[in-house]
């Protein structure tokens, strides 16, 4: 049991990377508060894991620092927060529009920022805990044709250095961790486009987005999962400011959105 | 806290003291069979006493990491103790300091051959094994003077930091070729650990405490079981996505 005692808290866990963390933490011990969008699919994961299921805005201060008190309320405390709540859009930064370029900001920067904002004195009082901020490939690379999506991980990075530096004194222990494509309804939504364009069905897209990778795959949420769980548990006890990449190989061969690239 | 290493057999080089010793030690109590290189016979077989203590399986070798012959021999001694091979950790390594001006050939090549030249003769070495048992996985050992010249201690030490930068980069291109053999490659990059490692400092002194809390983001110099443990995440089947990375575990050491 990894996470015995611990008290960990989920954005974005009605599916994907964070439903998949949810169930892993479970199984190692943790009480998870999951929070999403839309009320069925985190509840229905929360019932799965004796766990507790609050729905909002990821970006609205109110709706975290509920999530924050139900974690308190409930389980007594906070342990490990997991900002893992995200959406992508398409468009160049000369076709972003502002309606989608602030949404984008809203849930992928300001939701990581003002979930960390409102766990960091649950976290202190328990005298330190880890915040894991789940960004991308895409904040290291930059895939084409998403410049909002781009620029809102690379955004997590710093996030992610600046807790380190600010609160690690205290006990808190601040990551990034940048995923490949793994097969999520995000991924499946990406490949869908993909496969219209190209007339193959999605899997064979996520093959294609994945052809020159080393592992020449994508990733399952259950791989991401486990790297959630490494940052959190005390086997990263000395692990801090750092960004983990677990991407079957993509960025060490620089082969980031090949298959995305207008020009093929 | 522990990841399952059950009928995995690894091999270690360099482990016969510090993070070598160290992840030896942790991936036999996590169910693995342990390799123990060193080049010193003795300190290796004191790794294995303490492997057999906890009820562990462990096996003594000799090999410096320069030499292809004894790294073969080694192999060859595990495969034949354990039946195959599914992890290794290049961990073999030495740091030297000279300023530019009095760093001889000799010291250079010395460096470059352990730390570099070794991690290649050794991957070459057993990377058909572990493809041969179907496939897995190697961790090799980076720093973070890999990213940085930590010149503020005065020690100049420019064949440890190409040395280092060779190995980041070498573990990427590992990556993508022995991901055709169900290999994957990954490099931990440790920040200052407490071991004998470091010439002339004990980093759990005061005066090196005045300097390294300077830097560290976490209240304490890490531990070669700080290391260990990113090691046998990045060797488990709980990193099975991840090939070609390099993982500070540095304390936070690069973060600002």
């Amino acid at each position: 049991m990894r996470l015995a005692n611990r008290v960990a808290l989920i954005s974005g866990g009605g599916s994907g990377i964070g439903a998949a963390t949810a169930r892993l933490f479970a199984s190692e011990g943790a009480k998870v508060v999951v929070t999403g969008r839309r009320p069925g699919p985190i509840e229905a994961v929360a019932a799965e894991i004796a766990g507790l299921a609050l729905a909002g805005d990821t970006s609205d201060p109110v709706h975290a620092a509920e999530a924050v008190g139900a974690a308190v309320s409930t389980f007594g405390g906070l342990d490990v927060v997991v900002a893992n709540a995200g959406a992508g859009f398409a468009g160049s930064a000369g076709a972003v529009d502002d309606e989608h370029w602030q949404r984008m900001l809203d849930v992928n920067l300001t939701g990581p920022l003002v979930l960390t904002r409102a766990a960091l004195p649950a976290m202190l009082e328990r005298g330190g805990g880890s915040i894991i901020l789940v960004s991308s490939v895409s904040g290291l690379v930059a895939m084409g044709g998403s410049a909002a999506y781009v620029t809102t991980k690379s955004g997590l990075l710093g996030l992610a250095r600046s807790i380190a530096v600010d609160y690690g004194p205290r006990g808190i222990r601040a990551n990034a961790l940048c995923p490949g494509w793994v097969k999520t309804d995000m991924g499946d939504r990406a490949m869908d486009k993909l496969a219209a364009r190209g007339g193959i069905t999605r899997d064979a897209a996520y093959l294609e987005a994945t052809r020159h990778a080393p592992l020449r795959r994508p990733g399952e949420p259950e791989e991401i999962a486990a790297c959630c769980l490494f940052l959190a548990s005390d086997a990263s006890s000395f692990v801090t400011g750092s960004v983990l990449v677990a991407d079957g190989g993509t960025t060490a061969a620089d082969v980031g959105g090949l298959a995305f690239d207008p020009r093929r | 806290m522990s990841f399952d290493h059950t009928g995995r057999v690894a091999l270690i080089t360099g482990a016969g003291s510090g993070i070598g010793r160290a992840a030896a030690a942790r991936l036999a109590s996590e169910g693995a069979a342990v390799a123990v290189v060193d080049v010193r016979l003795d300190a290796a077989e004191e790794t294995v006493a303490a492997i057999e203590r906890n009820g562990g399986r462990g096996l003594a070798a000799a090999a410096d990491v320069r030499d292809r012959h004894q790294v073969a021999d080694a192999r060859d001694a595990a495969l034949e103790a354990f039946g195959a091979i599914h992890y290794l950790v290049n961990n073999a390594g030495v740091v030297r300091m000279s300023a530019l001006d009095d760093l001889s050939e000799e010291e250079w090549d010395f460096v470059l051959d352990t730390n570099l030249k070794g991690m290649y003769l050794v991957t070459q070495a057993l990377a058909p094994a572990i493809a041969d048992a179907g496939g897995g996985a190697i961790v090799n050992l980076s720093t973070v003077e890999s990213e940085v010249v930590v010149s503020s201690m005065g020690h100049p030490q420019i064949h440890y930091n190409a040395s280092k930068g060779g190995v980041k980069m070498l573990t990427k291109a590992l990556a993508v070729e022995l991901s055709h053999s169900n290999i994957r490659v990954n490099a931990v990059a440790p920040g200052p650990i407490a071991t004998s490692f470091v010439p002339g400092g004990n980093l759990r002194s005061d005066e090196a405490w005045a300097f390294l809390s300077q830097r560290l983001l976490v209240g304490r110099v890490g531990e070669p079981e700080d290391v260990a443990a990113a090691i046998s995440f990045l060797l488990s089947d709980d990193a099975s996505f991840i090939t070609g990375a390099q993982l500070p575990v540095d304390g936070g050491w690069l973060t600002r």
